[in-house]
């Protein structure tokens, strides 16, 4: 069972980050445990939009920590420490789909037709954990393209370097992806209102 | 642009959360490096200064009571002849009515200036050892482990002067060359470009084979060096005129010759199951070659199989700090080796009509013994190493008093009447007897500054024997050490007739074990005996057994 929870404090001020990276740094195992505790809910969140199970998002998870204190050293204190932890959450979390096979097959895209962009925004009613749930439910390869563009805002230039695809199958997949979910979205939702705006 | 779709999405993603299980983190600590223990290290040099501490407490000590108390004098012998016959008897010295009563009054050593002065230079060697250790620790952390091989890729120095021939100079590149030692590692060249060969050499070891035409090479060894060469690379493809030179011509870079050598003393720095690391590229000059260079031959990429495996020693120089203790059996006799049995000239006192044969004092038989210390090492080449040693030790062994009737003996007495052989029946009193001895415990405590050499005789096999040989010298503070003074024929316990300051030797043989851990026999001795009032007897103590050193550190 999943337990889903809000945000409840502010992460680390800069000073504070700085000291905890620096002891971080030499391996103070406390230090090192207070990073994780910090992050691991927020970026376990992450993994799990990545991933079909639980179990490997958390397999991500362990990657993506390993990798966090073992690059420590390159963080250079620009920008928030959440979101360079958070972008080797994701990096991990390619890799992870790279490699293991039930993930990869269906990333092997074939070059498919243009599909036409949903112009539809519809008003999301259900709650985030569902939401997510229903991103979790498409394909792999439409999973991992609607995560990158939808969610964590690259461009399709940047995604499709990322998963090893085109540009032009970046968009492909993401408009398929965005089509799909906004279709579960109105039949699970069919008593509200469909709104529309000009894009 | 995100739409307001998307723009909604993430509003609601910034806030989704999933709490890992508990065991995530102890998985994710377990893949992390440990913490360093520093206080650790500490703690270990502060044994042999306590060892010095205690055994400068207990000699004064032992000191004190010796001064205010009355010397224990436990046997005395004083055989007599009566009425013609023999008689022993044998008394507590106190109580002897002759007056004979013998008490030793060595002087006690004054020992706690001693003390203090040779705790001096210790705690100096400790802070320089300190500060040698920190500096070989720099050293090694400077190789990290963890990487089995790693991709090198050698580029063509041709391809850093594409335009003009290469000047007669060398041109020197770094590559890295990594792998664990220890382990085997191998390598394949590939080449791109067109025409000429590849060929590889190896040497070091009159074993390998030069492989031609293969994309591979070997690493071999040479002197505690890995040398990996690779002659005629693409650059010189072509009108290649160094097909034919020799190995031994491309190492010493001779002005006509092509290729370029990897070489690296890979021992330096680098304990056995570390990390070997970098290597050096030399680019030979190429004027003496006619055709220049190929210059669609860019890069030659080294990667790996493995082969041969790659044994690195220590650098010569390391200092090696060890912690060891030994046990065994140790005795005082007279002899380093046989029966220790003196021939002493104990019969005496024949005249007419008696006769009184003393027997030889009792032999002791040998006690226990045990050591413990720290030591150093450092290596001055691949089979020597010079240690130095500071250690406490005790020995002990057994003896017993008491009188002996041993046999009776016919003396044929020629000086009787009319001088013609007549017989006595003669018993002989010795020092000790069945049913009758006291057995007492001789205990002696020592100080040991030792040095020495190891040889090592293999020292590239995995688990080398080492042969000690070395010199010490020991400030005794014995207890319990009973003494027999020939001229009083006695025995008598003394607490300051051994504190003697005296030399000695040690051999050993060793067996490193895994962990560095280094298991071998030893055996001490003595030159200095221990009490030389006791004519015609010079007891030296010594000990053997075994003996387990344990490292500081990796």
């Amino acid at each position: 069972m999943i337990s889903v929870q809000r945000p409840s404090i502010v992460l680390h001020t800069p000073m504070d980050s700085k000291t905890l990276i620096s002891a971080c740094l030499k391996n103070n195992r406390a230090a090192q445990k207070h990073l994780y505790n910090t992050y691991a809910d927020v970026m376990l969140g992450v993994c799990y939009r990545y991933t079909k199970s639980l179990a490997d998002a958390e397999d991500v998870l362990q990657e993506g920590f390993i990798k966090v204190f073992s690059s420590l050293q390159q963080y250079k204190h620009q920008g928030e420490l959440a979101g360079w932890v958070r972008r080797i959450m994701v990096n991990s979390a390619i890799d992870y789909i790279k490699k293991h096979s039930r993930y990869r097959n269906e990333l092997a895209f074939e070059q498919l037709p243009m599909h036409p962009v949903s112009d539809e925004n519809p008003d999301i009613s259900l709650d985030t954990k569902d939401l997510v749930e229903l991103i979790r439910e498409l394909p792999a390869g439409y999973q991992a393209v609607f995560n990158l563009v939808a969610i964590e805002g690259f461009n399709h230039i940047e995604t499709g370097q990322l998963l090893g695809i085109s540009e032009q199958t970046s968009r492909s997949q993401y408009s398929r992806a965005r089509t799909t979910l906004i279709k579960q979205l109105n039949n699970i939702s069919s008593s509200s209102i469909t709104k529309s705006y000009a894009r | 642009m995100p739409g307001e779709f998307e723009q909604e999405l993430q509003n609601r993603m910034q806030d989704f959360r999933v709490s890992p299980g508990p065991e995530l983190w102890k998985q994710v600590a377990a893949a992390l490096p440990e913490e360093k223990r520093k206080r650790r290290f500490i703690f270990w040099w502060l044994l042999p200064i306590g060892l010095l501490l205690a055994g400068g407490i207990w000699y004064m000590t032992g000191n004190r009571q010796t001064e205010t108390g009355a010397k224990r004098q436990l046997v005395s012998q004083n055989d007599t002849a009566a009425d013609g016959g023999i008689q022993a008897t044998i008394k507590p010295a106190d109580s002897l009515a002759d007056g004979s009563k013998h008490i030793i009054t060595a002087s006690p050593k004054t020992t706690h200036s001693k003390l203090i002065v040779k705790t001096a230079p210790v705690l100096n060697a400790v802070k320089q050892n300190q500060a040698a250790i920190a500096t070989n620790k720099a050293d090694l952390n400077q190789t990290k482990p963890g990487v089995k091989s790693k991709v090198n890729v050698l580029t063509r120095p041709g391809a850093a002067y594409p335009s003009k021939p290469l000047a007669k100079t060398n041109q020197r590149q770094e590559v890295t060359l990594e792998t664990t030692v220890g382990k085997t590692i191998s390598f394949a060249a590939s080449k791109t470009g067109s025409g000429g060969k590849t060929r590889i050499v190896t040497t070091g070891d009159p074993g390998f084979e030069v492989e031609t035409g293969k994309p591979s090479f070997k690493l071999a060894l040479k002197d505690r060096k890995a040398i990996i060469a690779i002659k005629d690379p693409p650059v010189w493809a072509g009108s290649d005129s160094s097909t034919a030179n020799s190995f031994t011509e491309m190492y010493n870079h001779t002005p006509t010759t092509a290729g370029f050598i990897v070489s690296k003393d890979i021992t330096s720095n680098i304990p056995m199951g570390k990390l070997v690391k970098t290597a050096d590229v030399l680019n030979g000059s190429n004027s003496g070659i006619s055709g220049g260079h190929d210059s669609s031959a860019t890069e030659t990429l080294v990667t790996g199989t493995s082969k041969q495996p790659v044994v690195a020693k220590k650098k010569a120089g390391l200092l090696k700090w060890g912690f060891y203790i030994a046990a065994g059996s140790s005795n005082a006799e007279d002899k380093l080796f046989g029966s220790m049995e003196k021939s002493l000239n104990y019969a005496s006192n024949i005249s007419q009509g008696t006769t009184v044969i003393y027997a030889s004092p009792s032999q002791p038989t040998a006690g226990f013994s045990y050591a413990i210390g720290t030591e150093r090492l450092l290596t001055v080449d691949k089979y020597w190493q010079w240690y130095t040693a500071v250690q406490y030790g005790f020995m002990s062994n057994h003896q017993k008093t008491g009188s002996r009737k041993d046999s009776s003996l016919i003396i044929y007495d020629n000086s009787g009447y009319n001088n013609s052989l007549s017989s006595t029946t003669t018993t002989i009193h010795g020092f000790y007897y069945s049913g009758t001895t006291t057995s007492h415990t001789n205990t002696i405590h020592q100080l040991s500054l030792q040095t020495g050499l190891r040889y090592v005789m293999n020292p590239l096999a995995k688990r080398p024997l080492g042969i000690r040989v070395g010199v010490n010298v020991n400030q005794q503070f014995a207890t319990n050490q009973l003494l027999y003074d020939s001229y009083q024929n006695i025995y008598y316990y003394s607490h300051t007739a051994t504190r003697h300051f005296t030399t000695g030797m040690i051999l050993g043989l060793d067996w490193m074990l895994a962990r560095k851990l280094t298991v071998g026999g030893f055996f001490q001795y003595n030159f200095s005996a221990i009490n030389k009032l006791e004519a015609g007897r010079n007891l030296h103590w010594r000990a053997g057994g075994l003996r387990l050193s344990i490292p500081f550190g990796k």
